[in-house]
């Protein structure tokens, strides 16, 4: 039994160590407040799932080695984190200039984030970049006004167009108002310690695999390629199984986002370029004399000679195509949706007299956007 | 060993065997030729060139995914010439071991393609797809290792191979599913619908230099059959690929390409063959 003035002196003891937690808790807090402006200057994700996924974990395994409840410490760990994403989101209130929102898809240290970091890092103002699962979603939150730019590949020189992303354009509401083109550069990761000869897996996203084929084929020939959604996600993957048996094909961003080694670089026989668009609700105001391009989407009945006329119709107005890619689309077997540049502005003379003449030849036809020509883009 | 005939000839495919792929080798070389599959399309290609088979057969075009860009990029990268082409009609079974009933399926292993082709099929039955590398490999998976509550999407002839049960045939949302066969190397002997030419090119950066190329087609009365852009690996410039109807020996159309050749900077003819 205790006695009553054990029982104030635990109590004490109680108070004690509550003032601990609290003076930990404001450091914590304080500590946010770093991290919200470190994110803002350098681009980086603001509210990431996969890490406060990855924290959690950290926070159950340590919270059973310590004989607490895993779960009732994540409940209380859960509400720390929506305190400290609170706190950093009324800093950036707080600000003088409001920092750009910007999604991309994927998980940190993907292809696209990468992409984002080099455009907008430095950005006066700040940038927040937000990581989407899913580009349907990130396109809506564009829409409803939650994001301000969304940057979204739309073309890879191995895959090709990329057909979800011409999806989410052709459903209207955004524009194109800007490109970039930015080169995949694959390296080869796994957990420290982890050696080439040891791998039996390899994990990435399919398209980067085949990328890689030369290389997995003739250096480890010994290893089994895994597919998964995507490279970051596979690096990811790589880090909880814990198991140096297993790699991932992804950025170097990865390996330091995800504490991995490089095992291995010049994982592609010749470097891959993805071109990435910047996608808005309002074009983007050009300067005259801008070199341009402008992004169309049609549809065109699949019959002899609608191609030629097109063409034909395009180049006399003095229209210059300078991609053209067709699909099939599914469930309209004898329609095809095609994928076009043409140079200059969508709202010049010539383009506008060029869309009405082929207008007739198209049971579709949208503008998805006039933005200026990347550097590198001859396209 | 029995002493392969030096007549019989060897056709390369991607996949396992019960692969798509080797139907169009059957369809299109009979069932004489011995049908070897390759890991990879560059593995097929590489057998072609140095001769370690007679022909490939490799799709380029699907009806409803789209070209096949790593072959397009393959056929690019390697001197060989396009033989013949084949349409052929993809029927997608959904297959799994004997005694796994329809409703306990949970996953499906296949090919990418193959899942996206059964997309709206696999949404209704609430079935998760997982990616294999191809639907011969996704149905030997099944078969071999019987994970739980998993099938697969492959072809019929996949599911005889592997002794595995066709659930339900017929699992694509569009009942338009026709790959684009090409074959490389010896041309099948066979009677041909119609004849075509496939070009490659690139042209210069400047307005209307793209429609001199096609112009030196429609001003002969040729019909340009398709037309794509391909981003090259060196960013960002494009190469193009035409098809244009007819053969080369036909004068016109060898008048029409050497005209093309003159308005562009290079200009290849990948191929002029038959179209099953």
């Amino acid at each position: 039994m205790t006695s009553p003035l054990d029982l104030d002196a635990l109590r004490t003891a109680i108070e004690n160590i509550d003032e601990e937690i609290l003076d930990a808790l404001r450091r914590r807090m304080d500590l946010a407040d770093d991290v919200a402006r470190s994110k803002l200057a350098t681009a980086a994700p603001f509210r990431d799932q996969r890490r406060e996924d990855l924290l959690l974990r950290r926070i159950r395994t340590r919270a059973a080695e310590h004989g607490l409840d895993p779960h009732e410490v994540e409940r209380f760990w859960r509400l720390v984190i929506d305190m400290s994403v609170a706190r950093q989101q009324a800093l950036v209130t707080r600000l003088d200039t409001t920092p750009l929102r910007v999604g991309y898809p994927g998980v940190e240290g993907s292809y696209s984030h990468l992409a984002a970091r080099l455009r907008y890092s430095g950005r006066a103002g700040g940038v927040l970049l937000t990581g989407f699962d899913h580009t349907r979603e990130l396109v809506e939150a564009l829409r409803r006004g939650e994001m301000d730019l969304a940057l979204l590949p739309i073309e890879n020189t191995t895959a090709g167009s990329m057909n979800e992303t011409y999806d989410l354009l052709a459903e209207g509401g955004v524009v194109i108002t800007a490109e970039l083109v930015s080169q995949v550069d694959h390296r080869l990761l796994g957990l420290p310690g982890a050696k080439l000869e040891g791998l039996r897996e390899v994990i990435s996203h399919p398209q980067a695999l085949a990328q890689c084929e030369a290389f997995l084929r003739e250096k480890l020939p010994w290893a089994r390629a895994v597919p998964d959604a995507d490279t970051g996600g596979a690096a990811q993957k790589v880090r909880e199984r814990n198991d140096v048996t297993v790699a991932a094909i992804a950025s170097e961003t990865a390996a330091q986002r995800f504490g991995l080694e490089v095992l291995a670089r010049g994982l592609q026989p010749e470097f891959d370029y993805t071109r990435f668009v910047e996608v808005g609700r309002e074009p983007t105001p050009l300067a005259p004399g801008v070199p341009c391009k402008t992004s169309l989407l049609m549809v065109l009945e699949h019959k002899p000679g609608t191609l030629g006329e097109m063409l034909q119709r395009l180049t006399l107005r003095g229209v210059n195509l300078s991609k053209l890619e067709s699909r099939p689309i599914p469930g309209s077997p004898w329609q095809y949706r095609f994928y076009v540049d043409v140079e200059g502005h969508a709202a010049s003379a010539p383009l506008t007299a060029a869309l009405e003449d082929i207008r007739p030849l198209t049971s579709f036809l949208r503008v998805l956007g006039t933005y200026g020509r990347a550097e590198g883009s001859h396209g | 060993m029995a002493e392969p005939s030096s007549q019989q000839r060897r056709v390369a495919f991607q996949g396992e065997h019960g692969a798509y792929g080797e139907e169009a080798l059957r369809a299109l070389y009979g069932p004489e030729v011995e049908a070897v599959p390759y890991p990879t399309f560059r593995a097929v290609f590489e057998a072609v060139a140095e001769g370690r088979a007679d022909a490939g057969v490799l799709p380029v075009e699907s009806s409803l995914g789209g070209p096949v860009t790593e072959n397009v990029d393959l056929l690019l990268e390697h001197d060989l010439e396009v033989s013949s082409e084949l349409s052929l009609r993809i029927h997608h079974c959904l297959v799994a071991p004997p005694g796994l009933a329809l409703e306990d399926v949970e996953r499906v292993l296949s090919h990418p393609q193959a899942l996206a082709q059964c997309a709206g099929y696999l949404r209704r039955l609430g079935i998760q797809p997982v990616a294999e590398a191809n639907t011969a490999i996704a149905a030997r998976k099944v078969a071999e290792e019987a994970p739980p509550r998993t099938a697969a999407i492959a072809s019929r002839v996949s599911a005889e191979l592997y002794g595995l049960t066709v659930l339900e045939e017929g699992v694509e949302d569009s009942p338009d599913n026709h790959t684009r066969f090409i074959t490389v190397g010896a041309a099948p002997p066979r009677a041909w619908r119609r004849r075509k030419t496939a070009l490659a090119f690139t042209v210069q950066n400047e307005p209307g230099a793209l429609y001199r190329v096609l112009g030196a087609f429609s001003g002969r009365g040729l019909e340009v059959s398709r037309l794509e852009s391909r981003p090259q690996r060196r960013a960002w410039e494009y190469v193009w690929c035409l098809d244009v109807d007819g053969a080369l020996e036909d004068p016109r159309v060898r008048e029409a390409v050497e005209a093309a050749q003159a308005a562009c900077i290079t200009l290849r003819v990948l191929g002029s063959y038959g179209v099953a």
